[in-house]
């Protein structure tokens, strides 16, 4: 704009100059043409008022007529001092002399010189059109400067605050991971276009973002289920490890204590035998020793039995079912009814559970605290059996043992001769026991068996005594 | 006449006649300044007047025998430009005709010419002669002072020490001449 402002103002500048130029020259011309008479006939008067009609030009600021002779003849305006005229006519035409334009025209009749015009014009003109121009130009540059303005404020509506809001879309998504969003479309145009394609590419990325967190979901619903079940097989695993630390530990106690008690009778038969033989005359004396001898044959019998009934147990994978207590005390007081009638014994039970286990380990388990109960004792034998549910928490607060779920307690009481309470872990350990054989019948494997039993039941099963004041057996079961 | 004689008398010197030349020269020139001296300044301008108005005026064609035929001013009466005219005119031509000076001394003299200065105070024999060139493209100029009111066509006249034209435009268009309108302007025009 400036520019075209420049190049118009040089060109309207050159043609200007050259249009003054040429106005001048022709005013000169006529006015010379003119002035012929007044020069030729000496009528200063005539050639003044000739000059005088330069007025209508108001740029003419000075003009002067020479004479043939080259003398100031006339001058413009009236009163004008002639010192500001050339002295002497210079040669024609017309040239610019700084802010003025002026030149010398001559006054020709036919073919005869008669004098010659001076005129002289200020650029006022030129200054002026320049000025208007200006305002023109001015005028024009903030025209279109506006009319740029409020164009660009149009387009900015149509093209600048679309993209706008696509950035903004775009940022607010990538900040919240709102795949949800979508941009406002607002043209039917190329930014409409854009808009719908970039909707279309949020739809593909909700759709391929769910498809992904489904799939993550899965994979992670797979890992909680892989986890779970490598917990639970840990679990089995840890149970049935503990088991078998437990088996392996049984088994080297069994170890242990089976080179003790299995070899004493066998050490006896070996030692009887020896006897025997050196006493082979005194058949009184042999007599003894067989007898003896047969009597720890009988007890070794009796012992491998029982570690048989032992070992039996930990074999067995037996189907529980319920079974009625009841009905098992009242077999045993029938398998014991000679026992009981000869140290004319009492057995009081009732209203004991129904328990879900392996009937017949439970029955052995009754039997063996029935029988201890009946075996370890001075006098008549009191037995008093009781059961009442109790919950967990109570277990672990009497025993300090982990359980969960209700269980059912049974409590055998006796009268019998007890034992020290520091032993009530001890009796459960298999092979232990606490009183001479002599004194008391037995293997030492009973209350181990009980204690099998009561684990394979899940249950938990402790002792409460002192010595001479009978004790109770806490039997704990699942329900 | 007696510069005229001493340059005869010096013609026959051969050797000295280019410098005699030189001398001749100046001494006219210095014998002739006084007779000049006598035309006057207003009627030197009235001289160079009468040739400024054939720039001014135009005669037919027919006013001339040929295309290069000369152009006459005649002075008739008393001549007030003595040689100040002929030199004024010497070599200008108006329009391919030469410019030629005749002198009359009275009507029995004067003969056709273009334009003619009558140097008459009478007024009879200003009406005499204008009477003879009745008819004639002759341009009639005179000092006479009802000369433009009495069938004569420019009159010198002197307003403020400057000499002025009336002019008779009907008699002058009678005779066939063309003035110009910028000669008009400058002049008194009597109807």
């Amino acid at each position: 704009m400036i520019l075209t402002c420049t190049a118009f103002f040089a060109y309207e500048y050159y043609s200007f100059l050259r249009t003054t130029r040429i106005q001048l020259s022709t005013l000169g011309k006529v006015i010379a043409s003119n002035s012929t008479a007044a020069l030729a006939f000496d009528n200063r008067e005539d050639a003044s008022t000739l000059l005088s009609a330069l007025k209508a030009e108001p740029h003419i600021v000075a003009a002067c007529l020479y004479d043939e002779a080259g003398n100031v003849f006339s001058t413009y305006p009236e009163g004008i001092s002639v010192d500001v005229f050339p002295q002497r006519p210079g040669a024609d035409g017309y040239i610019y002399t700084g802010t003025y334009l002026e030149g010398f025209e001559p006054s020709v009749e036919g073919n005869k010189k008669l004098g010659t015009l001076y005129l002289k014009s200020d650029m006022e003109a030129m200054y002026a059109r320049f000025q208007l121009y200006g305002r023109i130009a001015f005028l024009v540059i903030v025209g279109s400067f506006f009319f740029a303005f409020f164009l660009s404020r149009r387009l900015q509506k149509t093209i600048s605050d679309p993209i706008h809001s696509l950035a903004d879309t775009a940022r607010s998504i990538s900040e919240h991971k709102d795949y949800g969003v979508r941009a406002t479309k607002s043209n039917v145009d190329e930014l409409g276009l854009l808009t719908d394609a970039f909707n279309q590419m949020l739809t593909q990325i909700e759709a391929q973002n769910s498809a992904i967190t489904a799939f993550n979901q899965q994979l992670e619903q797979k890992v909680h289920q892989r986890t779970a079940q490598l917990e639970q097989a840990k679990d089995e695993m840890e149970v049935i490890n503990n088991k078998l630390v437990k088996s392996n530990r049984d088994l080297e106690q069994f170890a242990y204590v089976a080179s003790h008690d299995l070899q004493e009778p066998l050490r006896k038969i070996h030692t009887f035998t020896e006897m025997a033989e050196k006493k082979a005359l005194d058949q009184e004396q042999q007599k003894l020793y067989f007898q003896k001898i047969k009597s720890s044959a009988k007890r070794m019998s009796e012992l491998i039995t029982a570690v048989l009934n032992y070992s039996r147990l930990s074999r067995t994978a037996e189907e529980f079912a319920d079974t009625d207590l009841n009905i098992v005390v009242e077999n045993i007081k029938t398998d014991f009814e000679l026992l009981i009638s000869e140290k004319n014994a009492t057995i009081e039970n009732k209203g004991l559970p129904v328990i879900k286990g392996i009937s017949l380990q439970l029955h052995q388990l009754c039997l063996n605290l029935i029988s201890n109960a009946l075996k370890f004792t001075e006098q008549q034998p009191v037995i008093q059996i009781t059961s009442r549910v109790v919950s967990a928490e109570d277990i672990s607060r009497m025993t300090g043992w982990v359980a969960n779920g209700n269980y059912a307690e049974l409590v055998f009481k006796d009268n019998g001769i007890g034992f020290d309470q520091q032993y009530a872990q001890k009796i459960f350990t298999i092979f232990q026991r606490l009183h001479d054989k002599h004194s008391y019948a037995g293997t030492g494997i009973g209350l181990a068996l009980c204690k099998k039993i009561v684990d394979n039941h899940n249950g938990f099963i402790t002792a409460q005594s002192e010595v001479g004041k009978g004790s109770a057996f806490y039997i704990y079961l699942p329900v | 006449m007696k510069t005229t004689t001493r340059h005869r008398g010096l013609q026959n010197f051969a050797v000295l006649r280019k410098a005699a030349a030189c001398c001749s020269c100046i001494l006219f020139s210095v014998v002739c300044l006084p007779a000049q001296r006598t035309t006057s300044r207003e009627n030197q301008v009235k001289a160079v007047f009468l040739f400024n108005f054939t720039q001014f005026i135009e005669w037919p064609a027919s006013a001339f025998n040929s295309p290069d035929a000369p152009f006459i001013i005649g002075v008739i009466g008393n001549d007030p430009f003595g040689n100040y005219l002929d030199e004024t005119v010497a070599g200008e031509k108006v329009m391919n005709h030469p410019l030629v000076i005749q002198r009359y001394k009275d009507l029995g003299e004067l003969q056709t010419c273009h334009m003619l200065f009558i140097g008459q105070e009478d007024p009879q024999k200003i009406k005499t002669i204008l009477d003879v060139l009745n008819r004639r493209h002759t341009l009639t100029v005179s000092d006479y002072k009802n000369f433009a009111y009495s069938g004569g066509m420019i009159r010198f006249y002197t307003q403020e020490n400057k000499t002025r034209l009336q002019i008779n435009l009907s008699i002058a268009k009678a005779a066939e001449l063309n003035i110009s309108s910028k000669l008009l302007r400058v002049a008194e025009i009597i109807d």
